[in-house]
């Protein structure tokens, strides 16, 4: 995927945010874990996990299989959404959403569960954010990034000016015993980057980034936390769940993306990676990102610390990117004790301040799909 | 302009595109094997007799789709183009499959081919590597949204072209999106099927396909 018309006529801005994790309700809990070196991951107590290469995963506390609503109805319910637009237009970003409701209905003898269809769950979001209009985007694990890329292009082209980005995926048996059967958790918990590294952890998470065009934000007083200044995707057209080995996809969708926002590489500070803990996707990654850089630059993933939340990774990531940007601090790769050969001298294993104004945020996911978006702090540069 | 390019679909009886006859075909070979025999496929997909018949649909319609619009592709050939999909109730059913089957296996071992059809966007993906497809790739709920967002990435350059593909439990239809001299149909026809493929089949075949151009 070669260059690109920049077709910039409005920017794209973080307006406001919510986020539910494995750390706790809110960005801060969150940040403050990531920042510290903590994970969050746990022995998953939810359903049984003894038949399976791994007991890690990344859980939030006070869900509950029993309870009428699906798990990501919880997570999502728990967002704070007071002041979202009514016009603002919905994005849903999601893998497997209500699959539990699905588990529920095989486990009662049933053989269909219409209920767990995802335009079920488009439609419970929008009443729940109060939402008029809403549109599903489902791609793998670049679901959210995807979602956010598209979001802020249709802003910076004029066609909408405030769009919701919602992204939301539960720890299920449905899930977990299915990366289970792919091979690809680690026993020992997701190690991303590491050399010993051996596989992912599946987690939960759910979180909303309400994006506008600057002009709306300013003449409605919003505080702009960021700004989404360039997205780009690719697929490998290789294979359905191994990454292409060459990263050749992944540096497409990032070329893609730095055109978009009308950069050179050179302009990127840090990178929040996907950095899944698998060994063929931190390598793949590490290979695109050499093939577009002309040196390391800070990199991290948070899955160390939270687990792979899949369909909602993308937007978590890019909330604390923001956070970064803000703070002036990269942080470290959560679980990273010793960086493999090709990440040595990226990956972080400490935080690093940074007198950052750029971050690249990069996801792959199964059927060979990559996604990249470029952010900026807000007023950094024009 | 970007418009459409061309047009394929099949359904459980026949398939076709704008440009070619409609040629019934289940009287005479199963959906598994429609490839080899009646040439739609232009090399072996790998695994295919495997594929669910929606993504084996959804596979020919993509073929007839190509071909309709003129574009060659080959086993080494690597194409900018996107594909956009939408079916009604998404995996529900494949899931269904996964899930079933993972408990009858006494909840112990589950089948990893099953499960990676339990993401919507797998019907997909299966299109974008078996025909080289290296564009934008995912699903959505409603076919209107889709048509927009081809536009948008043929607009901003970030594919050549978009396949969106409309498709159900019994059809599957597909368009080729992309910078055209004289589009074959206008936008507005091709999202007022509301995300209903049979509904789409129904049009081309009753529309015709001069009044269509």
């Amino acid at each position: 995927m070669e260059g690109g018309a920049v077709l910039r006529f409005m920017r794209a801005v973080l307006t406001a945010s919510d986020m539910i994790s494995p750390y706790g309700q809110g960005i801060q809990p969150c940040w403050d874990g990531l920042l510290a070196g903590r994970s969050a991951l746990c022995a998953v107590s939810r359903f049984d996990t003894s038949a399976f290469h791994s007991c890690w995963g990344g859980i939030i506390d006070g869900l509950s299989y029993l309870q009428e609503e699906s798990l990501v109805m919880q997570m999502v319910a728990s967002l704070n959404r007071t002041s979202i637009p009514a016009d603002a237009y919905l994005m849903l970003a999601t893998t497997t959403g209500e699959v539990d409701l699905l588990e529920k209905a095989i486990l009662a003898g049933r053989s269909e569960a219409p209920e767990s269809a995802l335009e079920g769950l488009l439609q419970k979001v929008k009443d729940l954010f109060g939402v008029r209009e809403g549109e599903l985007v489902s791609s793998a694990c670049i679901s959210s990034t995807a979602a956010l890329g598209i979001g802020a292009a249709m802003i910076r082209e004029g066609r909408r000016d405030c769009v919701l980005v919602v992204a939301c995926d539960a720890v299920t048996e449905f899930v977990f015993s299915g990366f289970s059967s792919l091979m690809a958790l680690d026993p020992h918990g997701a190690r991303p980057f590491d050399a010993e590294r051996a596989g992912l952890s599946v987690g939960e998470a759910a979180g909303y980034a309400l994006l506008m065009s600057r002009e709306r934000a300013e003449r409605e007083g919003w505080r702009a936390e960021l700004e989404i200044c360039g997205g780009g995707m690719s697929a490998d057209a290789n294979h359905m769940t191994g990454p292409s080995r060459d990263g050749s996809g992944l540096a497409a969708a990032i070329e893609c993306s730095l055109h978009q926002a009308g950069v050179d590489q050179q302009a990127i500070d840090f990178i929040s990676a996907h950095g899944t803990g698998t060994i063929y996707n931190d390598s793949m990654e590490m290979k695109a990102l050499k093939r577009v850089f002309d040196g390391p630059r800070p990199l991290f993933s948070l899955k160390g610390g939270m687990g792979h939340s899949m369909g909602a990774t993308g937007l978590i990531e890019v909330l604390i990117a923001a956070r970064c940007l803000r703070e002036g601090v990269v942080l470290p790769s959560v679980r990273l004790n010793r960086a493999d050969e090709e990440s040595s001298g990226w990956v972080l294993s400490a935080p690093q301040a940074c007198d950052a104004t750029m971050a690249l945020s990069t996801n792959a996911g199964f059927g060979g799909v990559n996604a990249s978006l470029v952010l900026r702090a807000p007023g950094g540069g024009a | 302009v970007i418009g459409v390019a061309g047009i394929g679909w099949i359904d459980e009886r026949c398939y076709g595109s704008l440009r070619s006859d409609v040629v019934g075909y289940a009287d005479r070979v199963p959906l598994a094997r429609l490839g080899k025999t009646d040439g739609l496929l232009a090399y072996t997909a790998k695994n295919f007799g495997r594929f669910e018949p929606l993504t084996q649909r959804v596979c020919y319609a993509a073929a007839l789709a190509l071909k309709d619009a003129g574009i060659e592709y080959g086993e080494s050939l690597r194409l900018n183009i996107g594909v956009l999909g939408v079916h009604p109730r998404g995996a529900v059913k494949s899931n269904a499959s996964y899930f079933k089957d993972y408990i009858d296996s006494g909840r112990t071992l589950s089948r990893a081919n099953l499960f990676i059809y339990t993401l919507p966007s797998s019907p997909y993906a299966e299109v974008s590597v078996h025909f080289g497809l290296q564009g934008p790739l995912l699903y959505g709920a409603h076919l209107g949204p889709l048509v927009e967002l081809a536009q948008g990435l043929v607009k901003r350059q970030e594919a050549d072209q978009v396949l969106v593909i409309c498709a159900d439990e019994q059809r599957a239809v597909c368009a080729v999106v992309g910078v055209v001299e004289h589009a074959v149909c206008e936008w507005a026809w091709l999202a007022d099927g509301q995300g209903n493929a049979g509904v789409m089949i129904e049009k081309i075949l009753d529309v015709g396909k001069e009044d269509i151009a």
